[in-house]
């Protein structure tokens, strides 16, 4: 037999990220009894012209979205079998949860547009359009031909035929299903792929800049885009999309993270705001199925952040567990991995040990009371293989590692961040900002308090014993939306009931040089105390790296190999080690946060962790910010005004407070 | 009929047929004869679910309880009710206790608790034991010399018991934990999974130390008999939370149960 180290590690890379992802290596016996609940379940949406939910749990790395994406790979199997626009066709929608509260339909309008726009030659939309044009009988013939004919036309009038369906859809409905002239205008442009990125980006919810409507709507009307409060218009949207599902066309809803809705642990603003979205979008549609994914731990969180009867909601159809793997599972896994390498699968004939190469009484070491998570018992088996490949034992240092892991992954996803950032969405830019800022100040600076409570067109709003402070997200591209907007903003700049209003832009988006009376209002507003601020992009790509990393570790997504990084590591590293962009993000918009200076990159590090955890074991210390117990101690006893360190040997630093500072 | 669309009800016999062999084949079920009534049986076990549910609040008369769920239960003829009752009194998913307070014969999601009874009626003589006390001790009789006393006459005037609770065996214990997680969550039994605090707190009376509770839920799962869900986040639990899941001795931390089904 060749040796092992020519080959690829069955084990390695493998897992699935998102639903969207199909499954490499499914062993259809794990989970079956949660999968065949939602195949039950989506089957009774079909019968019962219904809606039902289904709530899933299971603990990190137990594969839920493993399951999400081999229930989106059956339905699409199921659809290829039956031809298209066949019964068993259904439309996917995943939704990872990485918003605040005051952002959760539009986060949900967002990717809601962009899974309906998902698609190579035919998107979800189109088939859903085409489907229910087909079957309203208000397109007879060769559905595909007729759309082709109408491309063929490429004229910019309306599309007569659509008219005609949300004509009769608005009467069944006694005309609540909120299909407006605009969201009919662009459901035609699309089908006729006309001004589609124009048209995909008002789908989104995007601020388009009067040239662009005219285009689209061929209208000069003057409308204030934030006349109807952002949410509601997008809570309109999403519900009049989502109720052109039928029964052979369901929509599936699966929302992921849900976890990431949390400031802090003790946030239940977030999860309470989901809640009501998910019994609106249970009450106000058909034909849907909402599959909510959340980790085990976190369901009385659940249950407790909302009320009784938008927990059921949440679970009309059923809940159901996913177990960490037993050890018949385990070994279907470890077969299956090992027999997608082609050597190894013709020697493995050939030995009685069924899962040779490894040994059992190695993988049995992962094992805890009969159970291991698929996670954990891939990264056990990765290494056991490496171990085979090398001939050495893989275990560096435990501080060496976590530390390394998470400075790749922090400088791997802001990269992802700023490749992400354009074309620019400025709907997702708002929630990068309101999530992003959220989250930041909660690691950095507990002085800051988020209050909920908001005046209209403050998006974020933060108090301390120094003062409020309210944001306001200026990022619209409709010059008439934006000067409305300032001329409102000034009257809570005159009425004194800040001690700062901040004005935000991305400064990605700068005013047109043709924008004078914006301008002017710009202008007026900073003389009257306001403050125009625009953050870079690398400062907006790190807060989406941040927001992001933190949304995976609180749903339990982000992992050193088979352990899980909890939040609150990942939230002391970052502590520790964020750069010097983010710290003076957060000093612009809420001064007294940064830690105070330090000569040194590594006292600073120190300090800044002190700042939130006033007493700290050294050897955390060290593995948090990737250096030797002997040098932090060495720093901290440099800083003997500021930093204490206790202990013989020492053992603990802990934060030392000035006299004054104390009383 | 109603509720059909026009072609099913112009096709009345084949469906009485249909519905016929489905409940032969177990899949639908039936009552009655010249009236008969269809249900699917996954509505009895709501009726069951909503059934325990009510009771689970506070033990109530038949009358009461028929009154909670009679939404639930439209069409259902009475002897269908009293049948799922007593089912669920046979698999000790209800009880039938004696009323607290007069002669009636309750309907509870838990069994007959002593204590309940015993509280108002203890409480009421020892009251008036306490006035005798004090009348006794202007007399020149001690506390001491009084209690002694009340308590050599109570040993004798009750049958005898045992000081101690006879101490169930491990097998004993461990059914009363499995039986314990049916109880809490009736759809234990299909997978789903039974927060262990609050398990812990509904089976005090059986384990009243932290360990002894730990070690059965330990011992069910090396088994393979129930499997247990992680808390990997216990740094944002506080210690009262963090006392009321079950810790293994290699730092685990589980915070659910689930048999596996």
């Amino acid at each position: 037999m060749q040796s092992f180290d020519i080959l690829t590690n069955p084990f390695r890379n493998s897992i699935v990220t998102n639903p969207w992802q199909p499954p490499e290596t499914d062993i259809t016996t794990i989970h079956q009894s949660a999968f065949a609940r939602c195949c039950q379940a989506i089957a009774d949406v079909r019968q019962n012209h219904s809606t039902a939910s289904v709530l899933i749990h299971g603990e990190a790395g137990s594969g839920k979205t493993h399951l999400l994406a081999r229930f989106r790979s059956y339905i699409a199997r199921e659809a290829q079998a039956d031809g298209p626009g066949g019964l068993q066709e259904a439309v996917f929608i995943a939704v990872r949860m990485q918003t605040g509260q005051q952002m959760i339909w539009r986060h949900l309008r967002l990717q809601l547009a962009n899974d309906l726009l998902r698609g190579e030659s035919e998107c979800q939309l189109e088939r859903l359009l085409l489907h229910r044009l087909s079957a309203a009988g208000v397109v007879t013939g060769d559905i595909h031909s007729w759309l082709a004919e109408k491309r063929r036309e490429n004229n910019n009038e309306p599309l007569t035929e659509l008219e005609k369906l949300l004509d009769q859809l608005s009467r069944f409905s006694n005309g609540q299903l909120g299909f407006g002239y605009d969201l009919f205008t662009i459901l035609g442009h699309l089908l006729l792929d006309r001004h589609r990125y124009a048209a995909a980006a008002w789908l989104r919810g995007d601020s388009l800049p009067e040239s662009v409507q005219k285009q689209l709507f061929d209208s000069d009307r003057q409308d204030d885009e934030n006349d109807l409060d952002p949410e509601e218009r997008a809570r309109r949207v999403v519900l009049a999309l989502t109720n052109l599902a039928t029964a052979d066309m369901p929509l599936v809803f699966c929302f992921d993270q849900l976890e990431a809705l949390q400031v802090d642990p003790r946030d239940i603003v977030g999860l309470f705001a989901f809640g009501q979205m998910a019994t609106e979008l249970h009450a106000g549609t058909k034909n849907v199925l909402i599959i909510s994914c959340i980790q085990s731990m976190f369901l009385e969180t659940l249950k407790n952040s909302m009320s009784e009867a938008n927990y059921a909601r949440l679970h009309s159809f059923d809940i159901t567990t996913l177990n960490p793997l037993d050890w018949k599972e385990a070994t279907l896994l470890i077969e299956a991995r090992l027999k997608s390498v082609p050597v190894i699968a013709a020697r493995r004939s050939l030995e009685p040990n069924q899962l040779w190469p490894l040994s059992e009484n190695d993988v049995r070491k992962a094992f805890a009371h009969n159970a291991c998570t698929a996670r954990h018992l891939l990264n056990h088996c990765a290494n056991l293989f490496e171990t085979l490949r090398t001939g050495e034992v893989k275990s560096p240092p435990l501080s060496n590692q976590l530390g390394q892991f998470l400075e790749t992954t922090w400088e791997e996803r802001k990269q992802q961040a700023q490749a992400a950032s354009a074309p620019r969405s400025t709907n997702n830019t708002e929630d990068i900002i309101i999530q992003g800022l959220s989250l930041l100040t909660n690691l950095l600076s507990k002085n800051w308090q988020r209050v909920d409570q908001r005046p209209r067109d403050i998006d974020l709003l933060f108090e301390s014993a120094a003062g409020t402070i309210g944001i306001s997200l200026c990022n619209s591209t409709h010059g008439y939306s934006l000067c409305k907007k300032l001329e409102r903003l000034q009257a809570q700049v005159r009425g004194r009931k800040l001690s700062q209003l901040i004005l935000l832009r991305d400064s990605r988006l700068p005013l047109g040089s043709g924008a004078l009376k914006t301008r002017e209002m710009r202008e007026q507003i900073i003389k009257q105390g306001a403050r125009w601020v625009e953050p870079t992009e690398e400062a907006l790509s790190a807060l989406d790296a941040l927001r992001q990393l933190l949304s995976d570790a609180k749903s339990g997504a982000l992992a050193n190999g088979g352990d899980t990084v909890t939040a609150q590591t990942l939230e002391e590293w970052l502590v520790a080690n964020l750069g010097e962009e983010l710290h003076r993000t957060l000093e612009e918009f809420l001064p007294g946060s940064a830690a105070p200076a330090a000569k040194d990159e590594d006292t600073l590090r120190i300090l800044r962790l002190l700042q939130n955890n006033h007493i700290i074991s050294i050897e955390h210390t060290a593995v948090l910010l990737g250096k030797d117990v002997l040098e932090i101690e060495a720093c901290a006893r440099k800083q003997t005004d500021r930093i204490g360190v206790l202990g013989q040997p020492p053992a603990v630093l802990f934060h030392l407070v000035g006299e004054e500072s104390a009383a | 009929m109603k509720s059909l669309p026009q072609w099913g009800r112009s096709r009345e016999k084949q469906l009485r047929k249909h519905l016929d062999a489905l409940v032969k084949d177990g899949r639908v079920r039936s009552q009655g004869n010249a009236r008969k009534v269809y249900w699917l049986p996954d509505l009895e076990e709501k009726a069951a679910a909503r059934v325990i549910e009510a009771l689970g609040n506070s033990p109530l008369t038949l009358k009461k309880l028929e009154s909670t769920f009679k939404n639930v239960l439209v069409g259902w003829p009475v002897a269908k009710r009293k049948e799922l009752l007593r089912r669920l009194e046979k698999e000790k998913r209800i009880y039938k206790v004696p009323a607290v307070k007069g002669t009636g014969i309750l309907l509870s999601a838990q069994p007959a608790q002593p204590v309940e009874y015993l509280q108002k009626p203890i409480q009421k003589l020892a009251g008036e034991i306490r006035k005798l006390q004090k009348r006794l001790e202007k007399a020149g009789v001690t506390a001491d010399q009084f209690f002694a006393s009340a308590h050599a006459l109570w040993r004798q005037a009750l049958p005898a018991a045992t000081n101690e609770t006879p101490i169930p065996s491990q097998a004993d214990r461990e059914q009363l934990f499995l039986d314990g997680m049916k109880r809490l969550n009736n759809e234990a039994a299909n997978g789903a999974l039974v927060p262990l605090s609050e398990l812990r707190q509904a089976l005090f009376a059986h384990f009243p130390d932290r360990s002894s509770f730990d070690q059965v839920v330990l011992k069910l799962a090396d088994e393979g008999r129930v499997v247990l869900h992680r808390h990997v986040f216990p740094g944002s639990l506080n210690r009262e939370e963090r006392e009321s899941l079950v810790a293994d001795d290699r730092g685990n931390l589980f915070v659910g149960v689930a048999f596996r089904v």
